[in-house]
């Protein structure tokens, strides 16, 4: 029996229009063999996390290129708390290296992707993240 | 240009040239690369002879600086008599604040201002609304109001200096407050200095700014179009934008080409409101181009551009005002090319992509910083790419002379070649029904998308190269002294001014300035004096904007990818 694939759901929150990036992994993830949902843009934390729970996806990525990458990632760990889900939520975009720690020791982002980070690297964690 | 005979006696020799001594250089050593191409994929040959350039008619294809189609550039004496502007993208937090580093630029040097408005304020909603928590004044300054402009504003000329308002679903407002703002200080509205980007359609295959549905945004774009034309000549009401199409993914060419399908849109809508094209070519021939990453490319493309839009507005749509031809160039040095490894080498980075510009004729040029891949710049990195502008216009001496490159046989033939796959994208878009269709299919969308996964391709395959990114790179945690960071009281602020101001004002005044508004909208008058009239009586941004949504909706975006 063939193993399930990876179900990831990507999502842009808050008013950033810039989705290069997030278009980018989504089809990245879908060539290394996942099921990607990509939300568009605009999309509130509740939709997210709501989207995330029918759709069963093993990983939740980010993408956030406004400097408001700390507020909505506090909002969309708080719903996913809430809804007592253990959805692992992955970010890339334009963060600063002193938010990494905080972003994962404080707010519980499994991994943080700067600008520069290579397709397979993001690949290869989502894999691991998703399997666990 | 060459005489028959010569090129047939070059042709000879060059054969020869290859049969002997290339061969034998290839034998010793092969090349570097399998294929040599431009970053938009066009093969580039290792040498060019005027035999690559054989059909080239100087007067038609090159000219006279100042003369049709504009090759060489606009004016006659180009940087000999004005340099181009340096207008440095800036803004963030609150008025006051984007304000005072406008002055620190203009004391540097600065010729020209470019406003960046956060997030809330391009979408249309005031500071206090739902969505705009966690997103104000975070990546441009927030207005939601005539009295914040004026804080924008305060001590700084609005027709002795230009400004580039870079604002496009909520442009219309916002050159409604500007207008408002030089009403009150009676500057006359044809001494008003400036321009806005205004550029919808690039919002919807790019950027993702947009409000209402594309039919009706392209009517409010028209809208604030024609009412420019009419009452202020010396604002430019468009910027038609190949920036963002190559920021989303696009190579340069097929950006260039995408924004001159968008471009033509515009003409044509505006001819379909009856007026004249010379009336109001001249006005919206101006275009937002990144001018990198690669400096023959983009020297060549941008000659390239310049020549076909002369050509597209005298034979598709008979121009005869040359001006009607003068495509005006304002270029930013992009993002995407600059790295987070070693950030200090993006001043070097950016340094090529202003020369590449100043080399290509351009009107006015915007440089990056090099902390573009951490947060919005600050002071210093903002000042660095300031006097790289200053550096390349003053010292290095290629602002002395016009089109300096002109007439090598390489930058000729990759300008005619660009030309030439210019033509074949807008012809493409046509094909599709126009650029509005294309948009409606997703076509120009999955171009896009396509474009951007093949480049990032490129770069971990090393096809692209970025020298300690993907080269050269050495482990190492990436550190810099200082990085900008908003002040989070900022959101606090300017919540408690907009209460304020609120309460301050005529309730009865501004529902009726509202009222008008929306019935303007809704029988097809232009919506620019009643938007003028509703910002006068102190309505808000979001109050504006939320008003014409009733009356066209909210655009659903297209999720293509």
């Amino acid at each position: 029996m063939s193993e399930r694939k990876i179900k990831v759901l990507i999502a842009k929150p808050g008013l950033d229009g810039h989705d290069r990036g997030a278009k980018v992994v989504a089809t990245a993830l879908k060539e290394a063999g996942m099921e990607v949902i990509y939300t568009g843009r605009f999309k509130k934390p509740d939709e997210i996390v709501s989207l995330a729970l029918k759709e069963k996806v093993d990983l939740i990525g980010l993408s956030i290129l406004s400097g408001t990458h700390m507020h909505w990632c506090r909002e969309v760990m708080k719903k996913l708390r809430e809804a007592g889900a253990d959805i692992p939520v992955i970010l890339g975009g334009i963060v600063l290296d002193d938010e990494i720690p905080v972003l994962k020791e404080e707010l519980g982002i499994a991994e943080v992707f700067p600008p520069g980070s290579k397709l397979q690297d993001i690949v290869k964690r989502v894999e691991e993240l998703a399997k666990r | 240009m060459f005489d028959g005979k010569f090129l047939e006696e070059l042709k000879k020799r060059q054969e020869e040239w290859m049969e002997t001594r290339v061969k034998k250089a290839l034998s010793k050593a092969p090349e570097r690369k399998k294929e040599f191409k431009t970053f938009s994929g066009i093969p580039v040959k290792p040498f060019y002879t005027p035999n690559d350039i054989k059909d080239l008619d100087y007067f038609s294809d090159i000219a006279f600086p100042g003369e049709y189609p504009y090759t060489s550039g606009i004016y006659p004496l180009m940087y000999r008599s004005r340099l181009y502007t340096m207008r440095q993208y800036t803004g963030w937090g609150t008025a006051e604040e984007t304000n005072k580093r406008w002055k620190y630029l203009l004391a540097h040097g600065e010729t020209g201002l470019s406003a960046a408005f956060d997030l809330p304020t391009q979408l249309g909603y005031d500071p206090d609304h739902p969505l705009a928590k966690g997103e104000v004044g975070k990546v441009g300054c927030s207005i939601s109001n005539i009295s914040e402009y004026e804080l924008l504003y305060q001590d700084i000329s609005m027709d002795k200096i230009s400004v580039h308002l870079q604002v496009n679903a909520t442009a219309p407002f916002i050159v409604a407050m500007h207008i408002a703002e030089a009403d009150r200080r009676g500057v006359p509205r044809d001494r008003i200095w400036g321009a806005c980007q205004n550029e919808i359609l690039k919002e919807f295959v790019a950027r993702g700014t947009f409000i209402y549905p594309v039919e009706h945004s392209m009517r409010l774009a028209c809208d604030l179009m024609e009412f420019c034309v009419k009452q202020m000549p010396r604002w430019q009401p468009i910027t038609v934008c190949q920036y963002h199409i190559q920021e989303a993914g696009a190579d340069f060419v097929t950006a260039m080409g995408l924004s001159f399908a968008n471009a033509i849109s515009y003409v044509e809508a505006m001819l379909k409101r009856g007026l004249p094209i010379d009336s109001f070519a001249f006005n919206i021939s101006v275009w937002n181009c990144v001018c990198a990453p690669e400096f023959f490319e983009v020297i060549c493309g941008l000659r390239a551009a310049r020549r076909l839009w002369a050509r597209i507005m005298k034979d598709k749509f008979g121009a005869r005002d040359p001006r009607s031809c003068m495509m005006r160039i304002f270029v930013g040095s992009g993002g995407l090319h600059l790295t987070r490894a070693e950030p200090l080498n993006n001043i070097i980075r950016i340094t090529l992509s202003s020369l590449a510009a100043a080399l290509a004729g351009v009107q006015a040029q915007n440089m990056q910083c090099y902390d573009e891949a951490f947060a919005i710049p600050t002071e210093e990195s903002m000042r660095i790419a300031l006097r790289t502008m200053q550096i390349v216009a003053y010292e290095s001496g290629v602002t002395d002379v016009i089109d300096p490159l002109g007439g090598s046989y390489f930058v000729e033939s990759l300008t005619n070649e660009i030309e030439k796959k210019l033509r074949e994208i807008i012809q493409a878009v046509e094909d599709e029904g126009g650029a509005i269709e294309a948009i409606r299919k997703g076509w120009m969308q999955r171009l896009i998308a396509k474009q951007a996964y093949e480049q990032q391709k490129r770069i971990e395959e090393k096809d692209i190269i970025r020298v300690g990114e993907n080269l050269f790179a050495v482990e190492r945690e990436e550190k810099l002294e200082s990085v900008f960071k908003v002040s989070p009281e900022v959101e606090e602020q300017v919540i408690e001014r907009l209460e304020k101001f609120k309460a301050s004002r005529d309730g009865k005044q501004v529902e009726e300035t509202l009222a008008k508004l929306q019935k303007a909208a809704e029988t097809g008058k232009n919506t620019m004096p009643y938007i003028i009239d509703a910002v006068k009586a102190k309505a808000t941004l979001g109050e504006m904007c939320e008003r014409l949504v009733q009356v066209f909706g909210r655009a659903e975006e297209m999720v293509v990818w």
